[in-house]
């Protein structure tokens, strides 16, 4: 028993220091993050969501272009439902000079986006969730006021043709939170460029 | 006249010299996808195989590019390099061809054209989070994966190591 208990101990620390990543299940984690237009967005704005579509992405990554379009699509199709997206931009300004404030206002205007683009200026955030990638998906789920993660990963599984996409993951979570079931899969390994930390 | 004649025909000479090589050496990259890797990576014999994944929109990748098409040129026919770019398909002819013309690549780049990533990611390595750069070297003797920026010491050590294993 005691063996037992030591063991789990250790492999708890191990897990943690492995993979600090949020899973599936876990509580969101609160963030309040400047937005394009200069207003604070914070994640308890939206206690009356049923949900919301979290996103860290940013300008010039070519997969966050590639899912541009297809971002903006799940937030028409998805906010009046209950699950609005948020986009986060995770990176350095100084690892990646196109991600400055200024770069976001005016892609955000040059794209119409019609959901906040928050800059994670600490670069706290996305730690705390363990993003890696642009783009990376944290699908949450409201449930009774506590925001929790439901899925995480992929958009879909194909970034350059929208043609070609055989499984939209995120869709499919969406789907399966409406219907009172877990997601399946509830996490896709996210394909992208790498988030750029600070040096 | 004569040494006039001489001198601008000496500037063509070298101007054809200087063009020539960087023109007809551009190698056309072909597409590869997941059958094509599991074939390359059952390459299991004496010959050490460096795989490097790469694409031009990432720069610690391009930073490093030098040192495999180094490997290359080195010539030794029991090495080979294999440059995997991951830039989308559709870039090919507009970033990838001219990028290998500026860098004088000519290592072997095929470009993956099976975008769901998560087919083929797990077959190079099960804990690669597909974050390039990347870099797989094997032989019938073992399998090195290196999944962040190499540095070249780094790198001609590893591949030195499987020639002593």
């Amino acid at each position: 028993m005691k063996k037992l208990l030591l063991l789990s101990v250790f492999l708890i620390g191990l897990s943690v220091t492995v993979s600090a990543q949020l899973a599936p299940g876990d509580a969101a984690v609160p963030f309040t993050l400047k937005n394009v237009d200069g207003k604070m967005v914070s994640l308890s704005d939206y206690q009356d969501q049923k949900g919301m579509i979290l996103v860290f992405t940013c300008n010039p990554c070519p997969f966050s272009k590639a899912y541009e379009q297809r971002i903006i699509q799940l937030h028409k199709k998805f906010a009046a439902s209950g699950y609005p997206v948020v986009a986060i931009n995770p990176n350095d300004d100084i690892a990646s000079p196109d991600d400055t404030f200024e770069k976001m206002q005016a892609r955000s205007k040059e794209m119409n986006f019609p959901f906040p683009y928050l800059k994670d200026v600490t670069q706290d955030i996305y730690k705390a969730y363990g993003a890696t990638r642009t783009p990376h998906v944290f699908l949450l789920d409201n449930k009774n006021g506590t925001f929790r993660v439901a899925y995480i990963g992929a958009i879909d599984n194909n970034a350059m043709d929208e043609r070609s996409v055989s499984e939209k993951y995120v869709e499919q979570a969406i789907r399966a939170l409406e219907k009172g079931n877990q997601p399946d899969p509830a996490q896709v390994k996210a394909i992208g460029c790498t988030i750029k930390a600070r040096r | 006249m004569l040494p006039g004649r001489f001198t601008a025909m000496r500037k063509v000479f070298l101007l054809f010299i200087i063009l020539l090589p960087a023109g007809s050496a551009a190698q056309n990259v072909g597409p590869f996808d997941t059958e094509g890797l599991r074939s390359l990576l059952g390459n299991r014999s004496d010959t050490v195989y460096v795989v490097n994944f790469w694409a031009t929109w990432c720069s610690p990748c391009v930073k490093e590019i030098g040192y495999f098409e180094e490997l290359h040129r080195a010539d030794n026919p029991l090495l080979k390099v294999v440059l995997v770019n991951l830039d989308f398909p559709n870039q090919v002819e507009q970033r990838v061809q001219p990028f290998i013309r500026a860098h004088d690549l000519t290592a072997p780049v095929v470009n993956m054209t099976e975008m769901d990533y998560n087919k083929w990611i797990p077959l190079v390595d099960e804990d690669w989070s597909g974050a390039i750069p990347a870099t797989l070297i094997f032989s019938a003797k073992g399998t090195e994966f290196i999944g962040t920026e190499i540095a070249r010491e780094a790198l001609f050590e590893t591949i030195a190591s499987f020639n002593s294993k």
